[in-house]
Order: structure tokens, then C-alpha cells, then sequence
């Protein structure tokens, strides 16, 4: 498949604006209320493991350069295989872009637009996600760039802000609910690595496929660090049995922000931010869906599958009663989906590299 | 091109089609009343007596004197069972729609937050309108009375009144600032207790001296409504009122409240009166501030809480008499013991008082229990919240004594 390539930060930044997308559908707070204040402990453990777990699928992938978990279960098993992987990625993109959309439009009717009924927020999101994602590559990943770097600065500061001053004694007990809470039952929370998933699909886009393990790394280590300051930050400026309460931990937290008397209520901007970033996330869910239906289906043309694709997540969306539904979407769902996924294009890598020792592959 | 006129046209149809569903004018500033506080009584005829005090159009610039109500606001009282009802019945009174977002002090009566106030304090919290920093206050007197009767002299804007009022705290130290999302914090840790502040009405039939008490300290023993003052503000804030689960359990003068704040490392200023000791008739007002955080170190000894506070303050010497020598090193250093023993015996009486009379742990120092446990449920396990009551202190206060006069020797 013929791509315009992205660069190595380009591709970095497209992995990180999955994670902070994760975190704005409230899996730092999904972590706090499984883990309590062993919650960062359990966040250092399961970002480990994503670093182990990345570090085989680069050992693995070291015999396919160029090539997408799609073209490789193509060679292990033909077009069967390749066409279950594709439903599944389709699955996986159709959930991901559903709980980010009813997520965000939900935020902003209760926060701000209560008024308005909430199929316009979702159809406003909906519309700029297929304009950017009818773009190419290049275009998706320098708009992602540019709103990663507008939300660098204010997210530091909100980091900065929670930990000044602080007692760090809401990070005790160390090891939260129990041992076991901590490092066995959730690890199913690994989900928050979903940018996983993404890597299995990213090498036919990169410029250099020789700096995939750079690229992996250092996005997954950006994600848990992202990941392990907002958990530590609810930590330590709400109780934890305060998470299993609010609608959107992150932005409680920017309403404590202020600037004296000369600068309050910043919690806009960041609200404006997020919104840059998620809208960010949909189209480089948009591309992956629709570049993953055309390999599926050997057209020429992604943009055609495009409207089909946005009127199934707008149906999703829509059939979303309220927060509680979408919560178990996210949590029963898309978490053991996301694991699933990851076993079978782990296994399919796992099993092709196995016989391309035996059998070498050739591309062509 | 063609594209993008169809994605434009798209757009601007569903934009216009969002526009014309929603009621552009229900938000617009000149629709809406701004409510800069709240009081809640217990009602009559009713759960609560829901008092809101809503700014006026002029109150930004308005230089008449504030009449019959507070100046540039008015109050509006309903009987109702929750306060969103309560708002509900308003807006269908008044001619605009309440808007919460410029609240700045809610207010609860004694007599209603003895009864508990929690669920005032959630259903305050989730509302999207009302700011985290909006302060709690508990009145001695009706909330409603509070809010009718206060009126600011120095400062025209009554919104502006309140945030510098509660905030007085931070350089007398007689109060401390109190925001709802503190308060709410509290509610759901298991670790520490909550205080809100303390206010009251100052009229001449208020004022009292409190029983019991040593000239020296007169000055830091009142609460709220207590000082001979005479102003036409009636308005004081003096004072911590202290909750358990939510409930009113007790309150704390000024001098317990300076303590408060020492312990918690808030205090910034505040002067207190300690005895001359070189004059017996005379009395020595020094300025406090913190001088690092306190060292605290909380064990349990034979199951009961041993908490140890290490202080160390600084204090400028702010007053001046004749035969007054604060030239010495020598002379220095006895001011400091003595402000040292003060100190440590008047943050004994504090931490006593909270401990065995209120059993509420108001400072927090089951947060530093935590890190002595693995889990959460060993934690509960040892039942903090009810293990106060049987904790010991020792307090070690050192006072850095620098002369603040001009003059140090007269």
C-alpha cells in the first residue's frame, strides 16, 4: 500500500494524543477507583508491561519492516485471516470513536451547552473528524502535532499546580485496596494502552521503519507518564471515594485552577484544548477505519467508505442512553475488546514470525 | 473546491438548525441574575429557608449608599425543600434566570448545620454553575439576617466585599478561607475533619468578653459577633466552626484558629499578645509568620494516636515601651521562650480541645497514619475517626524573635 510517510515525531505524537484522549474518557479515574491510592503504583506496573509487551512486538516485527499486522496475516493465512483482522480493527475503531464522541458531547452538554440537544454536538464532532480525515496522513498527523503542542504548556501547569504544596500523603497506603487489587485483578486496565493497537498498523506509514522501537518507546513512555501525573494529581487534590463520583475528574481538577484574581476560570481553555485533541483522535481513528476497510476490500478509494462509517458511529452514539451506559461500554466493553485484540494480532505476529524463520518471507 | 462548499454549507445548515433550537436569549448577561450569596436556614413551613442575595445592574458602578438593602444587591428569601427547588421557585418569582457562577459565600445557620449540612454541600458541589472556591460560613445568627444585614463601607461591590472578607484570614489570622471544594474533600476522607468558617453579626448587644480569660489573651479569645466594635459593616468573620461527618460539632476563637493555621501551615500574618517579661504590667504583640512547615510525626502507642509537632516560627516584635531593650541577643532570647511557651501551651489547648471535647480531627493527622499502613483496609481497620479522642501531644514550638520597630532600644 502506497502512503505519504510521517516523520518520527509526527508518528510519536500520534500515539500520545490516544493516550491523553484516554485519559479524558476517564481512565485515570477508572485506575483511582480499582486501585485507590495504590493507583499509581498499578499505573507504573501496567506501564511496564506495556513496555515489555511492545518490546516483543518490535523483536517480532524486526522481520516484517514495512509491513501492517494486516498485510502480515495476509501472508501467514491468506485473505480469511486478513478480513477477521480487518472486522476487528473496524470494531475496535467504531468503539473507540463511539466513546470518545458520546464522551466529549456529553461533557459539553452538561458543562456548557445544556441547552442544546446533544445529536448537534455530535453530529458538529462527527463532520470535523471526516473533513480532516478525507485529508491524507501527513495532514491528520501535523494537525495532531499542533494541538499536542498548544496542550503541552497548560497541562504542565496543571500538573504543577496539583502537586505544589501538596501532602503526599494521599499517595498511602501504598498498595491501595490490597496486594492483589494492585498488581493482579485490574490489570485488564493495560486497555489504557490502547496507542498499542495503533502501533501493529503504523510501520507502512513511517518514514524511517528503522526507528520503530524509538517510536514505540518513546510514545509509550510520554503515555505513562501522562498517564501516571493525572493519576497522581486526583490522588493527591481529591479523596479517592471523590473519583467514584464525578462525571470528569480532569476537569475538576482545572477548576481549582486559578491566577490570582487576574486570571480565574481557565478551565475553558482547557476544555477548548481537549476539544482540539479529541477531535485530533477521531481522525486518526477515521483514517485507520477507512484505510483498513479499503485494504479489506481492495478499493481504490478510502474517502467513500467514509459517510457509511459515520452515520454507523452517529447510530452508536445516539443509541447511548446516558453516562451509566457509556461507562459500561467502556469498561465491560471496549477494556476486554482492546485485550482480545491485542492477544490476536499478537498471536498472528507471533505465529508469522515463527515461520518466516522457518520460511523466509518475501514482500513481492 | 467543490468539497469544501458542500462540508461548508453542511456545517452552517446544522449550525444554523443548533441556533435556532436554542433560546440564545435565556443566557445572554442582560437575562441573567447573578446570585453572590446564599444563606440556608432551617424553614418554617418548610425543610430550608433559602436566602439569595442577587446583584443589582448597578452594583459595578453605582456610587449611591447602600439604603434599605446591601449595596448594589438585593435578597430574595423562599421556603422550600431543596435548594434547587428553592432556585426553581425564584426564577419563576423574579423577572431573570439565576445564575449561580458569581456566588462567592454560601452561609449556614448554627441551627441548620447542627442538623448537617452534607447534603446541602453535595447537591452545592455538583452544580456546574457553582465554583470549587465559592466559601462555606457557619452564622450564629439566621443566614438570612447575615446576609440582609451585612453591609459593606470600604468596598462598593458587594460580590467583591465577600472575597475580601473571607480571605481576612490571611493576615489576622483570626479565620481562615474555607472553599466548597475543601469542604467536600473532607466529607469524603476518612483521614481528617472539616472546618468552615465562622461569622456572625457585630451589634453592641453581641459583644462580650469571653469567661475565663487572662487580659493577655482577651484579644484572640473572641469569635465571631464578640468584639466591641462599632462600624457600620456588622459583618465579622472570627473564628473556625468545627464539623464531624458533616455535622456542626463545635467552634474555635481566634487564638484556636491561629493555631489551626500554624499547624496546617496557612499562617501568613497574625499578632498576638504574649506577657512583658521584664515588665509584668506590660504586654508584648508580636507578628507572627511561618517559618518552614511543622515537622508532624503521628504514632500509636499502646493503640492510642502519640502525635509530636515540631514548629518553628517567626516573630517580629511590633510593640515598643520605655525601658524597652531588644538590642540583646540576651533579651531576645527570653522573648523568644516566652513566646515559645505561650505558643506551645496555647496549641496544646487546641489540639486538646479538638481531641477529647470536639473528637475531631480538624488538622488532618490521620493523613500522616497512612504511610504506617499497607492497605486501606488496615487503615480503617484501627478506626481513626474514632481513635482522636484517645491522642496525646507533644508540641515544640521555636520562635526565630526579631525586633520589627524602627527603634529597638528605648
Amino acid at each position: 500500500m502506497d502512503y505519504k510517510k510521517i516523520s518520527t515525531i509526527e508518528a510519536i505524537a500520534l500515539i500520545v494524543v490516544i493516550m491523553v484522549n484516554q485519559v479524558l474518557i476517564s481512565v485515570a479515574k477508572d485506575i483511582i477507583i480499582d486501585t485507590a491510592s495504590g493507583a499509581w503504583l498499578h499505573t507504573i506496573f501496567i506501564s511496564i508491561l506495556a513496555i515489555f509487551l511492545f518490546l516483543a512486538m518490535n523483536k517480532l516485527f524486526s522481520k516484517f519492516l514495512n509491513l501492517s499486522i494486516i498485510d502480515i496475516s495476509n501472508f501467514l493465512a491468506g485473505k480469511v485471516l486478513k478480513s477477521i483482522v480487518c472486522i476487528a480493527l473496524i470494531g475496535f475503531f467504531i468503539l473507540s470513536a463511539t466513546i470518545i464522541i458520546g464522551n466529549m458531547c456529553r461533557y459539553i452538554h452538561v458543562i456548557y451547552l445544556s441547552n442544546i440537544s446533544i445529536l448537534y454536538l455530535i453530529l458538529t464532532f462527527l463532520i470535523a473528524a471526516i473533513v480532516v480525515a478525507k485529508h491524507d496522513i501527513t495532514v491528520i498527523v501535523k494537525n495532531n502535532l499542533m494541538g499536542l503542542y498548544l496542550l503541552f504548556i497548560p497541562i504542565l501547569i496543571l500538573f504543577g499546580v496539583s502537586f505544589f504544596g501538596t501532602n503526599f500523603s494521599s499517595l498511602f497506603p501504598i498498595f491501595g485496596y490490597s496486594f492483589k487489587d494492585t498488581f493482579l485483578t485490574h490489570d485488564t486496565n493495560i486497555y489504557a494502552f490502547s496507542g498499542l493497537i495503533y502501533l501493529f498498523l503504523i510501520n507502512p506509514l513511517l518514514n524511517d521503519t528503522t526507528k520503530y522501537k524509538k517510536i514505540g518507546l518513546i510514545s509509550i513512555i510520554i503515555s505513562s507518564l501522562y498517564l501516571l501525573l493525572t493519576v497522581v494529581s486526583l490522588l493527591l487534590q481529591f479523596p479517592f471515594s471523590y473519583a467514584t463520583e464525578d462525571l470528569f475528574s480532569i476537569y475538576l481538577l482545572s477548576r481549582i485552577l486559578s491566577f490570582g484574581n487576574f486570571l480565574e476560570r481557565v478551565d475553558a481553555l482547557y476544555f477548548f484544548l481537549w476539544i482540539l485533541s479529541s477531535f485530533a483522535y477521531l481522525s486518526i481513528i477515521f483514517f485507520f477505519l477507512t484505510d483498513t476497510f479499503k485494504q479489506m476490500t481492495m478499493s481504490s478509494s478510502r474517502t467513500g467508505s467514509m459517510y457509511a462509517f459515520g452515520a454507523i458511529i452517529l447510530g452508536f452514539v445516539i443509541s447511548i442512553k446516558d453516562i451509566t451506559d457509556l461507562r459500561f461500554l467502556q469498561r465491560n466493553v471496549f477494556s476486554y475488546y482492546t485485550i482480545a485484540l491485542f492477544i490476536l494480532l499478537f498471536s498472528i505476529l507471533l505465529i508469522s514470525y515463527l515461520k518466516s524463520k522457518k520460511k523466509p518471507f518475501n514482500s513481492n | 473546491m467543490k468539497k469544501i462548499f458542500t462540508f461548508a454549507f453542511v456545517a452552517l445548515f446544522i449550525i444554523l438548525i443548533a441556533v435556532s433550537r436554542y433560546n440564545v436569549n435565556n443566557q445572554s448577561i442582560e437575562n441573567l441574575a447573578y446570585v453572590i450569596a446564599i444563606g440556608i436556614d432551617k424553614g418554617e413551613n418548610n425543610l430550608i429557608k433559602l436566602t439569595l442575595q442577587i446583584a443589582t445592574p448597578s452594583s459595578g458602578s453605582s456610587d449611591s449608599e447602600g439604603s434599605e438593602q446591601t449595596s448594589g444587591a438585593t435578597t430574595t428569601t423562599v421556603e422550600c425543600s431543596t435548594i434547587n427547588s428553592g432556585l426553581n421557585i425564584i426564577n419563576s418569582y423574579i423577572s431573570k434566570k439565576l445564575n449561580l457562577s458569581h456566588c462567592k459565600i454560601v452561609v449556614f445557620s448554627e441551627e441548620f448545620a447542627v442538623n448537617g449540612i452534607s447534603n446541602e454541600i453535595v447537591c452545592l458541589n455538583g452544580n456546574v454553575e457553582i465554583r470549587p472556591g465559592c466559601s462555606i460560613a457557619i452564622s450564629k445568627c439566621a443566614a438570612k439576617d447575615f446576609i440582609e444585614i451585612t453591609k459593606p463601607v470600604l468596598i462598593k461591590q458587594t460580590a467583591r466585599f465577600y472575597e475580601v472578607v473571607v480571605n481576612s484570614g490571611d493576615y489576622t489570622g483570626y479565620s481562615m478561607n474555607v472553599d466548597l471544594s475543601d469542604f467536600y474533600r473532607a466529607l469524603h476522607d476518612d483521614s481528617y475533619d472539616s472546618v468552615a468558617i465562622l461569622a456572625g453579626i457585630n451589634t453592641p448587644s453581641t459583644h462580650t468578653i469571653p469567661n475565663d480569660v487572662n487580659y493577655i489573651d482577651i484579644d484572640t479569645s473572641y469569635k465571631e459577633g464578640q468584639a466591641f466594635i462599632e462600624n457600620k459593616n456588622n459583618m465579622q468573620i472570627s473564628g473556625l466552626a468545627v464539623f464531624h461527618n458533616g455535622y456542626l460539632i463545635g467552634e474555635l476563637n481566634s487564638m484556636d484558629s491561629i493555631c489551626h493555621l500554624i499547624l496546617q501551615n496557612k499562617l501568613q500574618n497574625a499578632i498576638i499578645n504574649i506577657p512583658n517579661p521584664f515588665d509584668n504590667t506590660s504586654i508584648i504583640n508580636l507578628s507572627l509568620t511561618q517559618l518552614s512547615p511543622p515537622n508532624i510525626n503521628v504514632n500509636l502507642v499502646n493503640g492510642s494516636p502519640y502525635i509530636n509537632c515540631k514548629i518553628d516560627l517567626k516573630a517580629n516584635i511590633e510593640s515598643l515601651y520605655t525601658k524597652s531593650d531588644y538590642s540583646t541577643k540576651e533579651n531576645l532570647k527570653i522573648i523568644s521562650e516566652y513566646a515559645n511557651n505561650y505558643l506551645e501551651s496555647h496549641i496544646l489547648d487546641y489540639l486538646y480541645k479538638t481531641s477529647k471535647e470536639l473528637h475531631s480531627d480538624t488538622i488532618g493527622f490521620g493523613k500522616y497514619m497512612l504511610s504506617k499502613f499497607s492497605t486501606i483496609t488496615d487503615f480503617h481497620n484501627q478506626n481513626w475517626g474514632a481513635n482522636y479522642k484517645n491522642a496525646f501531644f507533644n508540641i515544640k514550638v521555636n520562635t526565630d524573635v526579631n525586633n520589627g520597630n524602627l527603634i529597638i532600644k528605648n
